[in-house]
């Protein structure tokens, strides 16, 4: 937990005191490169204290002295418009605040000055000891933009610093300028001309503000305040007796700023007109042609999946083979016993659930963020926009959607950037329809086991053709139930804006893009890696213990029939762990639940599957590990082969035809099965309501589905 | 040539205009901070492959815009 706030004096005496940074910028500014460089694999994800938001933060050295660096949420103004806008306000706005910055670094994009200025004048303006980091100077050197900086700094009152955090120049010029210290701002851009009616004054006087520009914005967000102060009732007449009118102000303190800031633009940069289209306008014209950008997008997504299934198989049976081979040697070197029991079967097992991730985690989350950083990303929103409005959703709910094909947790986290209230909704209730990286290694398993290998058409891979279907039915089941939920839930009270930056196309760095990849795997092994290993011990326990009664039943039994020679002892031992399991607890839950699975062609060893899934789907693979390994004597067989060779009771007809492998994969595809997800919807929509209508949702999806397919394919 | 009046999302592609205000509504603010203030030019340069959203030039950068919002800017074609 992120905890290095004003904590004083730690315990051991040493002032444990971090310097503040915090990061302010526009959205695409390379605020985030910025960071990255500043703080690396150092960077850990948190909570602003009272709200949801995500907070970025990581430690840093600079000059020898600690800091820590928060990276606040790309805005273009202070004026808040969405929850993640409101934390930078709400931080910036109060200096008693746990994260108020000690200093701010400003971070204005070199090549597009104007607009960047907009929010550091407000934040310079509000008295905030304040740097102006000049970024991306090298793209504007390119487009023949040349900025005064000297004079910029003297207009802005504040050090200005160029750098190009992309080239990783400037660097070390930005962390003697961080360590100088003496950082003060106190200019002013815009004469609201509030003291005039002396009620800017009072409010200030009130309020303990030590500019107008505090006590401006305190005026524009008062009406939101619950109950008042005595000292706020008499702000509140003022504000009827002189008519202060909150939202004329607003936009008027835009339109001046924008003179202000356009005067200080003209003054310091010169730009040379660019005679040729860029090469951006030229790459736009293609990839957001409405045939040819639909066409690649299509291609764009097919070659995603192909990758992340054909990439990840080789590395996932290394580990998976040497994690096999660890198991045995494990085995061999303890003596028999309970606790080697555990942790071969147990914790080593969990182990290798969790690390058998990590290949498709980095592919996919490698891929998604080549796409993020190249600019792309922004191209899909503007072209799956008018197509994704009948459903209810925008061409924002796109990234959250494709996110959730890695995992629907930080992708219901993405969703905030969306302004519409129930354009966010929708898309947070359907996001984990879409085929989330821990239903792969379920899909992966039983494809390999009911798909046979070989191609159409010569190089279209069956299994990876089964593979997209899947892919694209949790698609279109998002896009279907968006479509019935938005009939059902109400209208937002206010329209929201659907206006976006479409960046410059740069080539993606591969540093910044194996900077996300490890932070999403890190996150991923303590986040979901602790789950996982918790639900693999008390599976262990429940496959391992049951009534004891009846494990005495089964043992006697066997010893019988061992000494009578009706049996040789090595079967006796298969037998005897088959039908422990079958009498232990997780064999009596599983068996509880067969008759409603029957239809829908399970039996009590997917039952317990099933259940222990429903603390996160990979789960599914573990518990068939272990399933199989503590039923069957043959512990060097494959679980592959192992499951393969699995009969319907009754029939001697494999139980994973293709029926039951449909329908399984049907099941994982629709069903709520994640923790994580819920806890995630919970805090995101603050009532379990939602979380509750999605569970069941899903669920019933899930069974009607499975049970239609098992219909009609057995 | 005649000056036009008009709104954004009336404009053709390669149509260049002259802000000339923005509609009385809440969500002017935020077209306002994004940089549509009277007196700026931009430009169309497309449409999604599905007729909305706009894309834009203003002030140097590429932007994209709903129609209904763009609805909201009033324009003067040049």
């Amino acid at each position: 937990m992120y905890s290095q706030g004003r904590c004083g004096l730690g315990k051991s005496g040493i002032d444990l005191i971090l310097k503040k940074l915090a990061l302010i910028g526009n959205p695409n500014c390379g605020k985030s490169t910025l960071f990255n460089l500043l703080t690396g694999l150092n960077q850990k994800v948190g909570n602003f204290p009272g709200v949801t938001v995500d907070k970025l933060s990581g430690n840093c050295k600079i000059e020898g002295e600690d800091y820590s660096v928060i990276d606040f949420p790309g805005t273009f103004s202070i004026n808040p418009k969405s929850p993640d806008e409101e934390v930078v306000f709400s931080v910036l706005s109060q200096p008693t605040h746990p994260d108020f910055p000690d200093l701010v670094l400003l971070i204005a994009d070199a090549s597009n000055l104007k607009r960047s200025l907009f929010i550091a004048t407000q934040v310079i303006e509000l008295g905030l000891p304040a740097l102006l980091v000049l970024n991306m100077t090298d793209v504007a050197e390119k487009n023949g933009i040349e900025t005064n900086v000297e004079l910029l700094g003297n207009l802005l009152g504040i050090s200005v610093v160029k750098i190009s955090a992309r080239n990783q120049t400037g660097i070390s010029e930005l962390n003697k300028a961080i360590a100088s210290k003496g950082f003060s701002s106190s200019k002013t851009f815009v004469n609201l001309k509030l003291i005039d009616n002396g009620l800017s004054g009072r409010v200030m006087e009130l309020n303990h503000f030590q500019n107008e520009y505090a006590a401006f914005h305190y005026l524009n967000h008062f009406s939101e305040k619950g109950n008042k102060t005595e000292e706020e009732q008499e702000i509140e007449q003022l504000i009827v007796s002189e008519r202060y009118d909150a939202k004329l102000m607003q936009r008027q303190e835009a339109i001046l700023r924008y003179r202000a800031v356009n005067d200080v633009f003209t003054q310091t940069t010169k730009a040379k007109p660019v005679l040729k289209s860029s090469i951006s306008e030229k790459l736009d014209n293609v990839l957001t042609h409405k045939f040819w950008g639909l066409l690649i997008f299509a291609v764009l997504l097919f070659l995603i999946f192909q990758t992340v299934f054909n990439l990840s198989r080789l590395p996932m049976e290394g580990i998976d083979t040497s994690m096999s081979i660890l198991r045995s040697i494990v085995s061999h070197a303890l003596s028999p016993g309970l606790f080697t029991n555990l942790l071969v079967e147990g914790v080593l097992g969990g182990l290798t659930g969790i690390v058998i991730f990590i290949p498709q985690i980095a592919l996919l989350f490698g891929l998604i963020s080549i796409l993020e950083e190249s600019g792309y990303m922004a191209r899909v929103s503007f072209l799956m926009d008018k197509l994704m409005r009948p459903f209810g959703l925008n061409g924002r709910s796109v990234i959250p959607l494709i996110g959730g094909i890695a995992c629907a947790v930080p992708s219901i986290l993405a969703a905030r950037t969306i302004g519409s209230r129930k354009e966010r909704l929708l898309t947070i209730l359907v996001t984990p329809l879409m085929s989330c990286s821990a239903r792969l290694p379920v899909y992966s398993l039983m494809i390999s086991i009911v798909i046979p290998q070989g191609y159409f058409l010569g190089f279209i891979g069956y299994q990876g053709l089964v593979l997209l279907f899947l892919y694209f039915l949790g698609l279109i089941a998002a896009l279907v139930v968006a479509a019935i939920l938005n009939f059902i839930i109400k209208n937002d009270v206010r329209r929201h804006l659907f206006v976006f930056e479409m960046p410059e196309y740069r080539l993606p760095r591969l540093k910044a893009v194996g900077i996300t990849v490890g932070n999403k795997i890190k996150d991923f092994l303590t986040e979901a890696g602790g789950v996982i290993m918790a639900i693999a011990i008390v599976l262990w326990a429940l496959a391992t213990f049951g009534p004891e009664t009846n494990f005495r039943n089964i043992e006697q039994k066997y010893t019988v029939q061992v000494q009578t020679n009706q049996l040789d002892s090595a079967t006796a031992i298969a037998n005897i762990k088959a039908e422990k399991l079958e009498a232990s607890f997780a064999g009596i839950m599983g068996k509880s639940i067969e008759p409603i699975l029957k239809p829908l062609g399970f039996d009590w060893k997917i039952g317990i599957a099933l259940i222990t899934s429903f603390a996160a789907r990979e789960v599914f693979v573990g518990t068939m590990n272990t399933i199989y390994s503590v039923s069957d004597s043959d512990t060097d067989q494959k679980l592959l082969e192992r499951m393969k060779s699995e009969l319907r009771p009754g029939t001697n007809k494999p139980l994973f035809d293709l029926a039951t492998g449909f329908s399984l994969m049907l099941f994982y595809a629709f069903a709520m099965q994640c923790m994580s997800t819920l806890a995630v919807v919970k805090t995101e929509t603050k009532s379990w309501k939602w979380p509750a209508i999605q569970f069941l949702y899903m669920g019933a999806l899930a069974y009607l589905a499975s049970f239609v397919a098992y219909s009609v394919l057995k | 040539m005649a000056q036009k009046s008009t709104s954004l999302n009336i404009l053709q592609v390669g149509d260049s205009a002259n802000i000339t205000g923005l509609d009385e509504n809440p969500l002017s603010l935020q077209l306002l901070e994004m940089g549509f203030i009277p007196g700026e030019q931009l430009t169309v340069t497309g449409f999604a492959p599905f007729g909305d959203p706009i894309r834009l030039r203003l002030q140097g950068f590429e932007l994209c815009i709903r129609k209904e919002d763009a609805a909201l800017v009033k324009v003067e074609l040049i």
